[in-house]
C-alpha cells in the first residue's frame, strides 16, 4: 500500500514553510536551491550521502515531523532516493526503549506518517525512513518548540544573494577573514615537515616540503563554512589529498587528529577525511596559502565547520579513541555539521 | 545550547558608534570573564540573522551587558546600535568560548591589549579582576583612533589602582595635551609598560585581525611565549 497522499492543508502549510528559506534548518535549503541535474552532481562532489530534511521551530517535534516527512515523500521523491545511505546505517540507534521520549515520538508518528516511520528521536535531532531511505530531521540546537521572539523592527538583509547556499544561521562574506587562538607561527619551510604517527607517535610516513610538494596535487572548488558565522561559497584550493597522505598505510584506527604549528589539534573521524573529503592545502585563490590563513599548509575538510581545517598543519595522528581538540576541548562541537548547525557541546 | 530571550533594560551610548545594552536574561547561567554570545534577531517574517558578541560585564553582574559597534554595512550591528530601544527583546545563547577566558584563579602577571571594540571583552577582565580582589598584577593596553573612540574611558580610569594599570593609545589624533601614548600599540610601546617575558605573563590580545597579528607578532618578537598569548579576532565583516 503506498503512502497517504497529505492533505491539501498540510501541504500547503510546508509549501509556506519550505518557500521562506530561513525557516529551513540543514541542507534541505541546499538542495531547494538547485535544479535536479545540479542537486545530483553537488550531491556527488560533496558525497552527501544522509538526506536532512529540516524543519525549524513548532515543525520540529509531534505529528508535524510525520506530516513532513509525508510531504516531502509524496511531492518530491526523485531527487532525493537518488543518496546512498552509506553514512546513516551507524546513525540508526537501536529500537527506543518503552515509554522513552524516543518511543512516544514513535508512537505518535507512526500512524500519521504512512510509509514514513520515526526511528530515531533525541532532542536535537530525528532520523525518519520513508520508503526505505532515511531522513534527518533536525530542529535547531535542540531547543523546544516555542513561539520565535520578533525583534522589534528588525529586517535585516534578507535577500543576499546565493543565501539559500550557506547552512543555517551563516553569512555570506566575500574576503577571507581570520580566526585563531593564538600567534600565526613562523617556520622556514626548510624546517617543515608533515608526518603521519600512530598511537605511541611513531612514525609512518613523513615528508619534507620537497617531497610533500612533488605529491600529485588537486585543484579544488569547495565551500567554506566558519563557526563564527561566515561563510564563504566557491573557494579555490590546491593542494594534496588526504587519501594520498594516508593511502601506503593500513592503519585500525578509526580517528585522526591533526596536529599544527603552535600546539594547535583536532579531532575527526577517519571515514570523514578519507574519500576525496579533505586536503592539505597549499595553495588559495592561485597563491601561495598566506600563514595568517594557515600557510604553508592547512588541512580542508569543507564539509566540516572551519576550525576542523586545521591550520599550519604538521600531520595526523591516527587513534582508536576519539580524542577531543583544542576546541572540542573548550566548549566547541566534537564533529561540527554546519548542515546540522552542531557548534557547540549539545547543539 | 539552549536560545535565551533577552530583553533589553537599559541602553548605554559608549561612543559615537557603540552602545552598551544591559539585558534581563532570565536562566542566564554566569559566565567567564572574556567569552561571548551569539544573537539572534528575527523579523516579523520569520527572518533571521545570528552574529557574535563579546560579553561586556564580569561574571556575577545584575545585568548581561553586550557593547555593540556600529558597522555601517552591517546587517545586525546597526539595528542593535540605532533601532534597539529599551523593553525591545531578541534571543542569546552562551556563554561560549573557554579559551579566550581569565578567571582570576592564578597570580601571573596578565597583560590586556585591545585594538577598537576588542576592548569589549577585556573590560569584562578588567572588572573582574577589580570585583575579585585578585592580587596578580593586571596592564591593559588599548588603541584607539581618536579620544572620542576610547570605550568606558571613566570606568577604566577610574579603576586603575596600584594593580590595574592602563595605557590608551590614540592611533589617529589626540589632544595637545593628550598624556598617554600617541601612535601605534607596537613592540616598542609593548617592551615599554607590558611584563617582561620572564615573569610569563599570560597576554590576551583582541581586536581587528591586522591589530591582533601585528600585536601577536610583536609579543613573540619580545620573548613571549606563544602558548601563552591568547587572541581573539574580529573580523571586518563582523556586522
Amino acid at each position: 500500500m503506498g503512502p497517504a497522499r497529505s492533505s491539501d492543508d498540510v501541504i500547503n502549510c510546508y509549501v509556506r514553510m519550505f518557500s521562506t528559506r530561513d525557516s529551513l534548518r540543514g541542507s534541505f535549503g541546499w538542495y531547494w536551491a538547485l535544479d535536479t541535474t545540479s542537486q545530483n552532481a553537488q550531491r556527488k562532489s560533496r558525497r552527501l550521502t544522509m538526506l536532512v530534511l529540516a524543519i525549524g521551530g513548532d515543525a520540529s517535534f509531534g505529528q508535524n515531523v510525520g506530516d513532513a516527512v509525508t510531504a516531502v515523500a509524496d511531492d518530491r521523491p526523485r531527487p532525493h532516493t537518488a543518496a546512498a545511505p552509506r553514512r546513516c546505517v551507524p546513525t540508526l540507534g537501536p529500537a527506543a526503549p518503552p515509554g522513552s521520549r524516543r518511543a512516544q515520538a514513535v508512537n505518535a508518528l507512526t500512524p500519521a506518517t504512512g510509509a514514513g516511520r520515526l526511528i530515531e528521536s533525541t532532542r536535537t535531532q530525528s532520523i525518519a525512513v520513508v520508503e526505505g531511505w532515511p531522513y534527518v530531521v533536525s530542529c535547531r540546537s535542540g531547543e523546544e518548540p516555542r513561539m520565535p521572539v520578533v525583534s522589534r523592527g528588525f529586517r535585516g538583509r534578507r535577500r543576499q544573494p546565493g543565501v539559500g547556499l550557506v547552512p543555517p544561521g551563516q553569512y555570506l562574506v566575500d574576503d577571507f577573514p581570520v580566526l585563531s587562538a593564538g600567534p600565526t607561527p613562523d617556520v622556514a619551510l626548510e624546517n617543515w615537515d608533515l608526518t603521519v604517527v600512530d598511537e605511541s607517535g611513531a612514525v609512518l610516513a613523513l615528508w619534507d616540503w620537497g617531497e610533500f610538494r612533488a605529491l600529485p596535487a588537486e585543484d579544488v572548488m569547495v565551500d567554506i563554512h566558519c563557526v563564527t558565522k561566515w561563510s564563504k561559497l566557491g573557494t579555490r584550493w590546491q593542494g594534496v589529498s588526504v587519501d594520498t597522505i594516508l593511502g601506503g598505510i593500513d592503519t585500525a584506527a578509526e580517528f585522526a587528529v591533526a596536529f599544527s604549528d603552535g600546539g594547535y589539534t583536532t579531532n575527526l573521524p577517519l571515514v570523514d577525511v578519507l574519500d576525496g573529503q579533505a586536503w592539505v592545502a597549499y595553495r588559495f585563490d592561485d597563491e601561495d596559502l598566506e600563514p595568517e590563513h594557515g600557510g604553508p599548509a592547512r588541512l580542508l575538510v569543507p564539509h566540516l565547520y572551519f576550525w576542523k581545517s586545521a591550520k599550519w598543519l604538521r600531520g595526523l595522528r591516527l587513534t582508536s579513541e576519539d580524542e577531543p581538540g583544542f576546541w572540542e576541548s573548550v566548549g566547541y562541537h566534537n564533529y561540527g555539521d554546519p548542515w546540522r548547525e552542531q557548534r557547540y557541546w549539545g547543539d | 545550547m539552549r536560545w535565551l530571550v533577552a530583553t533589553i533594560a537599559e541602553t548605554v551610548p559608549e561612543t559615537i558608534r557603540t552602545v552598551t545594552l544591559r539585558l534581563d536574561v532570565p536562566d542566564w547561567p554566569s559566565h567567564r570573564a572574556g567569552q561571548h554570545v551569539d544573537v539572534r534577531l528575527t523579523a516579523e517574517d520569520g527572518y533571521s540573522a545570528q552574529r557574535s558578541y563579546s560579553i561586556a560585564s564580569p561574571p556575577g553582574s545584575e545585568r548581561l551587558e553586550l557593547t555593540v559597534e556600529r558597522i555601517d554595512d552591517g546587517e545586525v550591528s546597526p539595528y542593535l546600535t540605532t533601532e534597539a530601544d529599551v523593553g525591545d527583546q531578541f534571543e542569546l545563547r552562551g556563554p561560549i568560548g573557554g579559551w579566550f577566558v581569565w578567571d582570576g584563579t592564578d597570580t601571573a602577571p596578565v597583560l590586556l591589549v585591545g585594538g577598537g571594540s576588542g576592548v569589549v571583552p577585556l573590560r569584562a577582565i578588567v572588572r573582574h579582576h577589580a570585583a575579585s580582589g585578585s592580587t596578580a598584577a593586571m596592564h591593559l593596553v588599548y588603541s584607539a583612533r581618536t579620544l572620542g573612540d576610547v570605550i568606558y574611558r571613566r570606568e577604566l580610569e577610574a579603576l586603575v589602582d596600584p594593580r590595574r594599570a592602563l595605557t590608551v593609545a590614540l592611533t589617529r589624533e589626540s589632544p595637545p595635551d593628550w598624556a598617554g601614548h600617541r601612535g601605534r600599540v607596537d613592540a616598542g610601546l609593548l617592551a615599554e609598560v607590558g611584563w617582561p617575558p620572564s615573569v610569563q605573563p599570560h597576554c590576551y590580545v583582541c581586536g581587528p585581525t591586522a591589530f591582533v597579528e601585528s600585536v601577536a607578532g610583536a609579543l613573540v618578537g619580545l620573548g613571549h611565549q606563544p602558548g601563552r598569548i591568547r587572541t581573539e579576532r574580529f573580523g571586518p565583516t563582523g556586522g
